[in-house]
């Protein structure tokens, strides 16, 4: 026992007491020498490979995070609230539609500690509300009300110096539209989530919501110009409506297309019904003695009439017991121009008569006057006509009763006739100019030229009926139609609707322009007419004289001999005798 | 055995570091990238608005308002605008000679 190390040493024959087994526990036995190394190589061991694994755990998380990357995918650093919905531009790229970036203001009533006061204060900021109606959106019981969609950056600030609580600001997104009423109808619109409802806005939703541009063929300048002069005539005639398209002829393109009464798109929510009804491509119409051109150009092609073909139009035509009549009679025949130029029913009438109701309705089904048009809108109308395409319907819908179609229809097919003979379906969308597109032969040149000649003489013969609608120098080719409304089943005398297509120049049309004007009122500067020649001709020429500079259309000198041989200026018009007609 | 063990260590050493740099700069090049997306969306959101306010300020309504109350012109008729041809041309100059006179 003189070992110095052996003090604590357990004698294994001594029965451990009870203290000592406590004691080793507090105060382990050193253990033997050969033993004690074994011990000290395992825990150093044992502390190796805890040192070493803390570091290649250490070391792995490092390598990871240095060598993988951020997962960008669920990263979004675009706002998808509709800010990136494609604008809507003119032909010129001038701005129609536009998203922009706005600050929306908006309260959560449970938050507000008094609401009286914040309606006071708030009210000085927001001119649109008075404080009694903001106080009356704090007090519903919900969580979120909107009390101003769009405020300015400044007001923006002054709120948010108020420091109200419960009072929030979060940016949204605003579809605008810069141009106030100017295409409204064709723009459309869009609901609060930014999705179209109406126009072009839903018809090319798609395209739009996927950040695509739209360029429109509508011409804003032109636009503006057919608005202001069909609104004045409206307005000076007492009507309580109207239509103006321009098209170009080659292309199908639609310059302008407007229908009044409109509203502006800004203020959509306020706008009236009527108002909003997009006449021009989903009003149907008889739109009465227009319908003669086509009449007069189904005839040439189909060669049931000549240049020197006559019509006893002297007394009225009967089939059965409904009388076809002019409205002002002629006593003697009338060959196919005068009945043209003078709008004789009669004589359109015996015109049908030759051509026969089938080959008519051929031809109007395929200027596409049977079938709702193929234009980029949702708001577009099938034309109402007879089931039973008789021998009495051919007659009427000679003259443009018993059809009724929209004034996009009409400019459809008037431009084939008038035009270069090709059915072309009009677009909204601006075409390149290397577009190839569906044009469809149906008239040929010989007679597409003689059906001008006679437009021309509607507006350049004294007794013609658009005389109003002459713009010098541009060379206008008009014909007017005056048709009285269905009221009450009956045709109403003093209900009219008029209308007048024009083209220009005419000896090589590059324009078309359409106007109607709904239920114009007699007036005393024009000797109670309200008829088409003196409602709708004079915004015709208002129309023309302004566009043309704009769409590049050089005056004409009407004496130039080319001209003269192009239009054919002997075709028989008016004999002695001939009396004016009125439509 | 020692040295291919060590000349391996090296290599994967400088192999690692390489990398980690390039994916260092590809980062920073990411974040580059992240903000010139954001500043060109501002930028964007900025054109459209500037370009909304100057369809709005011209108009056509405000411009043939303030045209007709504070210009005096008119609309122009056909009778002012000539083709190119009715321009007569200069005429061609004469060949003489200052100096001769001839």
């Amino acid at each position: 026992m003189n070992d110095p190390l052996s003090y604590n040493r357990v004698n294994p024959a001594h029965r451990p007491s009870f203290f000592s087994s406590v004691w080793s526990l507090i105060w382990p036995a050193r253990p033997l020498p050969e033993q004690s190394r074994t011990t000290a190589q395992k825990r150093l061991i044992f502390s190796a490979a805890l040192a070493f694994s803390c570091f290649a755990v250490i070391g792995a998380k490092a390598f990871h995070l240095a060598t993988t990357s951020k997962n960008t995918d669920t990263e979004v650093y675009v706002r998808l609230t509709g800010a990136d919905r494609g604008a809507i531009h003119d032909r010129n790229g001038r701005v129609l539609a536009q998203t922009i970036p706005v600050m929306t203001l908006h309260a959560d009533p449970n938050q507000i500690l008094d609401p009286h006061e914040v309606a006071n204060k708030l009210s000085a900021l927001l001119p649109d509300r008075t404080s009694g109606e903001i106080l009356t959106a704090l007090s519903r019981k919900t969580r979120y009300v909107e009390l101003d969609r769009k405020i300015t950056p400044r007001r923006h600030a002054a709120i948010l110096s108020l420091g109200l609580p419960g009072i929030f600001i979060t940016p949204s997104n605003l579809r605008t539209y810069p141009n106030g009423r100017e295409a409204a109808h064709i723009l459309g619109q869009v609901n609060r989530d930014g999705r179209g409802i109406a126009g072009v806005e839903k018809s090319m939703e798609d395209k739009l919501a996927a950040g695509h541009k739209i360029t429109l063929s509508i011409d804003l300048g032109v636009q503006a110009v057919v608005r202001r002069a069909l609104a004045k005539q409206i307005k000076t005639f007492e009507a309580h409506g109207g239509t103006g398209l321009v098209t170009k002829i080659k292309t199908g393109e639609i310059i302008a297309i407007t229908s009044l009464p409109d509203y502006d798109p800004n203020r959509y929510a306020t706008a009236k019904t009527e108002a909003l009804f997009n006449q021009a491509t989903k009003g149907v119409f008889e739109m009465g003695s227009i319908f003669k051109v086509l009449n007069t150009a189904i005839a040439l092609e189909v060669g049931s009439a000549g240049l020197n073909s006559t019509y006893d139009v002297t007394r009225p035509l009967r089939v059965g017991s409904f009388p076809i009549r002019d409205y002002h009679p002629h006593d003697r025949f009338l060959n196919l121009s005068e009945v043209l130029v003078f709008s004789s029913n009669i004589g359109s009438a015996r015109i049908a008569e030759d051509i026969g109701p089938n080959i008519q309705r051929s031809y109007m089904d395929k200027l596409g006057l049977l079938e709702r048009p193929t234009l980029e809108l949702t708001e577009t109308a099938q034309p109402l006509y007879p089931a039973r395409w008789g021998r009495l319907s051919s007659y009427t819908i000679s003259f443009g009763h018993g059809i009724s179609v929209s004034p996009i229809h009409v400019a459809g097919a008037v431009s084939a006739a008038a035009g270069t003979g090709e059915f072309i379906a009009p677009t909204l969308l601006k075409r390149r100019p290397d577009e190839l597109f569906e044009r469809v032969r149906i008239f040929s040149d010989e007679t597409t030229r003689k059906v001008r000649s006679m437009m021309r003489l509607a507006v350049s013969h004294e007794d013609g009926t658009a005389n109003f609608a002459e713009a010098p120098g541009y060379l206008v080719g008009a014909k007017t139609g005056t048709a009285e409304k269905i009221k009450n089943k009956r045709y109403d005398k003093t209900a009219n609707l008029v209308s007048v297509v024009a083209a220009f120049p005419i000896n090589d049309p590059e324009y078309l322009v359409f106007v109607m004007v709904d239920e114009p009122k007699p007036q005393e500067h024009s000797y109670g007419y309200a008829t088409a020649g003196w409602v709708a001709a004079p915004v015709i020429a208002e129309i023309v004289n302004r566009i043309a500079p704009i769409l590049n259309v050089h005056p004409i000198d009407i004496n130039q001999p080319e001209i003269r041989q192009t239009l054919e200026p002997d075709l028989r018009i008016g004999e002695k005798g001939a009396i004016r007609a009125s439509y | 055995m020692i040295r291919l063990v060590l000349a391996i260590c090296v290599v994967l050493g400088g192999s690692g570091t390489v990398l980690y740099m390039s994916k260092q700069t590809v980062d920073s090049r990411f974040e580059q990238l992240r903000s010139l997306q954001k500043e060109i969306s501002i930028a964007k959101e900025r054109a459209n608005i500037l370009e909304a306010e100057w369809a709005y300020v011209t108009r056509p309504d405000r411009i043939l308002t303030l045209s007709s109350g504070l210009l005096l012109m008119r609309p122009i008729t056909s009778d002012r605008i000539l083709p190119l041809e009715a321009i007569p041309m200069r005429r061609a100059k004469p060949q003489t000679n200052i100096r001769t006179g001839q």
